[in-house]
């Protein structure tokens, strides 16, 4: 086939996926509403349209071809938005199989395919992600344990994410004076290790795609403690639309009477004090993955557009940086994602303003 | 199109939709893993390799 009319093909293809998207239900058929085209693409088809790169996914197509069966579903991130499988695949390989869901399933999959492809792009590790389907993908199993079932080991209590992190009224655990003296030992420890953690190179570099990416709060579920240090797995939704809601929860909320508006009898503002993590230039001290960004932007300034603190990153860094990134563009254009990219660009330029470090975290050393 | 080895396992074809659903329904059924639960996995899966008399894994 000629290149003008594989392209005038790919582009109906798309045209038509784009009216095909499918709802997926968790041990259903696919369904479509009414009117949509019932365009599916299957195999090679598939992973040729849904991918602009193969060259570093040969072993995830090899794999796919091969066939698989489930081992059983990991959590990683947020079960309400994805389902993270382990598959066992016919050629020996064991590799997860995430499936997002709802809505935005399709969006999900383009920030997780392009947050992949934008964190190997500038030397990050983290998973290779082959989309097989507008809402599904197979991608690499990071080896190690997430940092939230380090949380639940370190305290010793399955409820560690809950107790930690998801109490969005009420104090801190570690707060509370009633507190065993081992418990209180147990969640130093835990902070401990989770500064060690942020403040370690790997953690810093997973801060700067969390920036880049509009990653803005990671799940402790999507963080995975691997041999040569933390690596970011996917399943965490970036880029701004997602991610302004969760701000939103812990940053906006009026904390002090606004003139003029008189509270129903009863009522009372929430104080979120209590969850301003980050003071100034230093590592929030909640113990959960929470921020990789914290040594690098301040918590609420940020989230009213400010906020950028000086960062360690080098001017061979940003030179790097702005390289990789504009070498990655045609993976945005490919899933028709310029604005990410471009969000991604006008970060690295704030970024680039505030930086101030002497040794390269990122940059190739000659 | 899914296919069955010569030991009954069927190997099912991910990007045909109706193949995933049938992965997602076997992932269903299963009770979730722990980081522990795959090495724990794995370790099984090399023990039973190593005592095939030609080595090859068996799933």
């Amino acid at each position: 086939m000629d290149p003008a009319t594989r392209h005038r093909t790919l582009q109906l293809l798309h045209l038509a996926d784009e009216r095909a998207t499918p709802h997926h239900i968790p041990g259903e058929p696919y369904k479509y509403k009414h009117g949509w085209i019932p365009v599916i693409l299957a195999g090679a088809e598939a992973i040729a349209t849904w991918n602009h790169d193969l060259s570093d996914k040969h072993h995830l197509v090899t794999a796919v071809e091969s066939g698989a069966h489930a081992a059983g579903p990991i959590y990683l991130g947020d079960s309400e938005r994805i389902h993270t499988v382990l598959g066992d695949f016919g050629n020996g390989a064991e590799h997860l199989v995430t499936t997002h869901l709802g809505p935005d399933a399709r969006r999900n999959a383009d920030s997780d395919q392009l947050a992949s492809e934008l964190a190997r792009s500038i030397g990050i590790p983290a998973p290779r992600v082959l989309r097989i389907a507008p809402d599904r993908s197979v991608s690499d199993f990071v080896d190690g344990p997430t940092w939230a079932e380090r949380e639940r080991q370190i305290l010793d209590d399955p409820r560690a994410y809950e107790l930690v992190f998801e109490q969005p009224d009420q104090k801190w655990y570690w707060e509370n004076p009633k507190l065993a003296p081992a418990k209180r030992l147990q969640l130093e420890d835990l902070q401990r290790q989770r500064s060690d953690m942020l403040t370690s190179d790997a953690g810093v570099r997973m801060g700067v795609l969390d920036l880049l990416a509009g990653i803005d709060v990671r799940d402790s579920g999507t963080v995975v403690l691997g041999p040569d240090g933390v690596v970011p797995v996917q399943s965490e939704v970036g880029w701004p639309a997602a991610t302004a809601e969760r701000i939103h929860t812990v940053t906006e909320v009026p904390r002090q009477p606004i003139p003029g508006v008189k509270l129903p009898k009863g009522m009372k503002l929430f104080d979120a004090s209590h969850r301003n993590p980050t003071p100034p230039g230093s590592i929030a001290p909640r113990p959960t993955s929470g921020t990789f960004r914290d040594g690098l932007v301040t918590w609420q300034a940020f989230a009213r557009g400010g906020g950028w603190l000086d960062n360690p990153l080098t001017a061979a860094d940003i030179t790097y940086l702005r390289q990789q990134l504009d070498a990655a563009r045609p993976a945005f254009v490919a899933r028709n994602q310029q604005d990410w990219w471009q969000f991604s660009s006008d970060r690295l330029d704030a970024l680039a303003a505030h930086a101030t470090g002497t040794v390269d975290l990122f940059a190739p050393t000659a | 199109m899914a296919r069955v080895d010569e030991n009954g396992v069927e190997w099912l074809d991910l990007t045909d939709p109706v193949e995933a659903a049938k992965f997602d329904a076997q992932a269903a059924a299963m009770e979730p893993l722990t980081y522990a639960d795959v090495v724990k996995r794995r370790e099984a899966r090399q023990a039973k390799a190593a005592a095939k008399p030609n080595g090859t894994a068996v799933q």
